[in-house]
């Protein structure tokens, strides 16, 4: 009786009652989009990446400081410079005289159309040639006894005009070490529904090689320099460039 | 009461209860005033459309609840995308759809037949599914879900207040607004980039061909004693989504029954846009060498966008008649032969 009574309803167009309806709908979709946003996190104001992060690495020293990367621009709020704070250093291994370039982007509130710009996609853009590029895990010591393994990427990319240039970076979002940028976005929505705005940062080393030849050498001096990178930082520090390691960690 | 019902008899009826009954009466007497006749102009149809108090107020209440949840997102893309050449089609799309779901009657009241079950489950999904896409679009700040619901929301409404049927005849006009969903800013310099080159490659070889000094190094033409950077506006996507929103409304429009010609046109307009992009390049190169830089990067440079997109269009739509002339030909020449 109740499905021969509902295949007989008809109403007419533009019924009161329909009316009610979709305005109820609406008021319903206008609250719950206002309560599933996530507030701003705010727990790190600032990481104070040229105060916190060592001029003496080991081996390593300091011998340009700067900001002058074109691909990394402060700003802080917007889709062009998502970045709050950047450091860009290069850093000279006093025995071996090879060269590398830092560069730490950190953001404090990664958002779907305001985050860390992927180096794979940003390089493209600048009209870069990536000529290969693979996932790593990088093994970090994180104290005297304890490694802590950090999935990333190694690209290399050549530019007319520019030498080849190897790269190693991991991208933290969050407590997520992202791999491709569908990624990034789907754990955002799931913090921002949790009610949660994560931070990231990007950490970029880069070594130029214009002999193909010395790859293999050059990516190891970059894995050389991360762990020198992550075994001089203060427990402060580690925790912005790698996360929460202690879940993850492994004895050396 | 032989006499035509006046407007004002009309509004009486409409007012009474929504019994069956009464309504079937009602429509005996008013059919042919509520229905409107289809050669009439867009300004009386809009009159008339507004006409009916229910009609209006259905539609002023529903269309300020969807301004309210709508407003932040069009504001924010108001003052970036859309104001730069990568993505000024957005509101002309968006002007677009709307064009065609009043022209196609999507809002007309239906008198001849009511809303039944399929009508009501229809609507009410695609409802939720637009209010689903907005509240993780809003919440999130994910403009491109967020706009993606858009057509669900006023497809849902609109099936809830006039039916199926007059979805089905405007499916188009929603159809359209997914051209106007602004795409992820990475997704778009990883189009932008090989466009851009594509742009510099076809300029240098027709300054070649013209007799030009040219030298090209990535997206950088050296022309003469000029240097022109071919830069993301130059690349030719923005005018690329606006011709094939066009094209594909003036196929809507004239209603090809061949499928192989309709398809045939959508796909010829992204050659016929790179053309008018290359074209367009090497317009304001030309109009560099021999007036100065000062003329190619002034009025020139925004006019020249105009006409070349005008160019376009004008070039698909007589594709068009080219298309149907030479099946005209070749069916002339089979049956001749049979």
């Amino acid at each position: 009786m109740v499905i021969g009574g509902i295949q007989k309803l008809r109403i007419s167009s533009y019924d009161y009652r329909v009316l009610m309806l979709v305005v109820t709908l609406c008021c319903l979709g206008i609250m719950l989009a206002k309560n599933l946003a996530p507030q701003d996190s705010g727990s790190i104001k600032r990481v104070a990446l040229e105060q916190n992060i060592p001029l003496i690495l080991g081996n390593w020293r300091a011998v340009g400081v700067g900001n002058d990367n074109p691909m990394l621009n402060p700003g802080g709020a917007s889709t062009d410079q998502p970045y709050d704070e950047i450091l860009y250093r290069t850093y000279q291994n006093s025995i071996t005289g090879k060269t590398m370039s830092l560069a730490i982007a950190w953001g404090k509130s990664q958002r779907q159309e305001i985050k860390i710009h992927r180096p794979e996609l940003c390089y493209a853009a600048q009209g870069f040639e990536i000529q290969s590029i693979s996932r790593i895990k990088f093994r970090l010591p994180v104290t005297k006894q304890l490694n802590t393994v950090i999935p990333g990427k190694k690209m290399t990319a050549a530019a007319a005009g520019t030498s080849r240039q190897v790269v190693a970076y991991w991208i933290r979002i969050g407590g997520l070490f992202s791999e491709n940028a569908l990624e990034t976005r789907v754990h955002l929505i799931a913090e921002g529904l949790a009610g949660r705005i994560p931070d990231g940062v990007l950490v970029r080393v880069s070594m130029l090689v214009p002999n193909p030849g010395e790859d293999v050498v050059a990516s190891s001096a970059l894995d050389e320099f991360l762990s020198a990178l992550i075994g001089n930082l203060s427990v402060e520090m580690q925790s912005i460039l790698i996360g929460d390691w202690h879940a993850s960690s492994e004895n050396i | 009461m032989d006499s035509i019902p006046s407007i004002d008899a009309k509004h009486a009826h409409a007012q009474k209860s929504d019994s069956i009954m009464s309504e079937s009466k009602q429509n005996a007497h008013v059919v042919h005033a509520r229905t409107i006749p289809f050669k009439v102009g867009m300004a009386t149809r809009m009159s008339i459309l507004l006409s009916d108090k229910r009609q209006t107020i259905s539609l002023a209440v529903v269309a300020a609840c969807i301004s309210g949840m709508y407003y932040r997102v069009f504001n924010s893309l108001a003052q970036s995308i859309w104001q730069d050449d990568m993505g000024s089609y957005g509101p002309i799309v968006l002007c677009l759809s709307s064009y065609i779901l009043v022209s196609k009657k999507a809002f007309d009241k239906q008198t001849e037949s009511r809303l039944g079950v399929s009508s009501l489950l229809s609507g009410l999904i695609l409802l939720m599914i637009g209010m689903f896409a907005y509240v993780v679009g809003e919440s999130q700040q994910f403009d491109a879900i967020e706009v993606a619901g858009f057509p669900f929301l006023i497809g849902g409404a609109q099936i809830l207040f006039t039916g199926l049927r007059a979805a089905y005849r405007a499916w188009f006009g929603y159809a359209l607004a997914l051209f106007a969903i602004p795409w992820p800013g990475s997704m778009i310099d990883a189009v932008t980039h090989p466009m851009k080159i594509a742009a510099s490659f076809g300029a240098e070889h027709v300054f070649g061909w013209l007799g030009y000094p040219v030298a090209r190094a990535g997206v950088i033409l050296t022309l003469g004693p000029y240097k022109l950077l071919v830069a993301d506006a130059c690349s030719g996507l923005s005018s690329l989504f606006a011709l094939e929103a066009l094209g594909l409304t003036y196929l809507n429009i004239i209603k090809h029954e061949s499928i192989i010609r309709n398809a045939m046109l959508a796909i010829l307009i992204v050659p016929i846009s790179y053309m008018a992009n290359v074209s367009r390049v090497v317009f304001i190169g030309l109009i560099s060498y021999h007036f100065g830089e000062a003329a190619g990067q002034g009025f020139l440079h925004q006019f020249s966008g105009l006409v070349l997109f005008f160019t376009a269009l004008a070039l698909i739509t007589s594709l068009d008649s080219v298309i149907r002339a030479a099946r005209e030909i070749i069916s002339c020449r089979l049956r001749r032969h049979q």
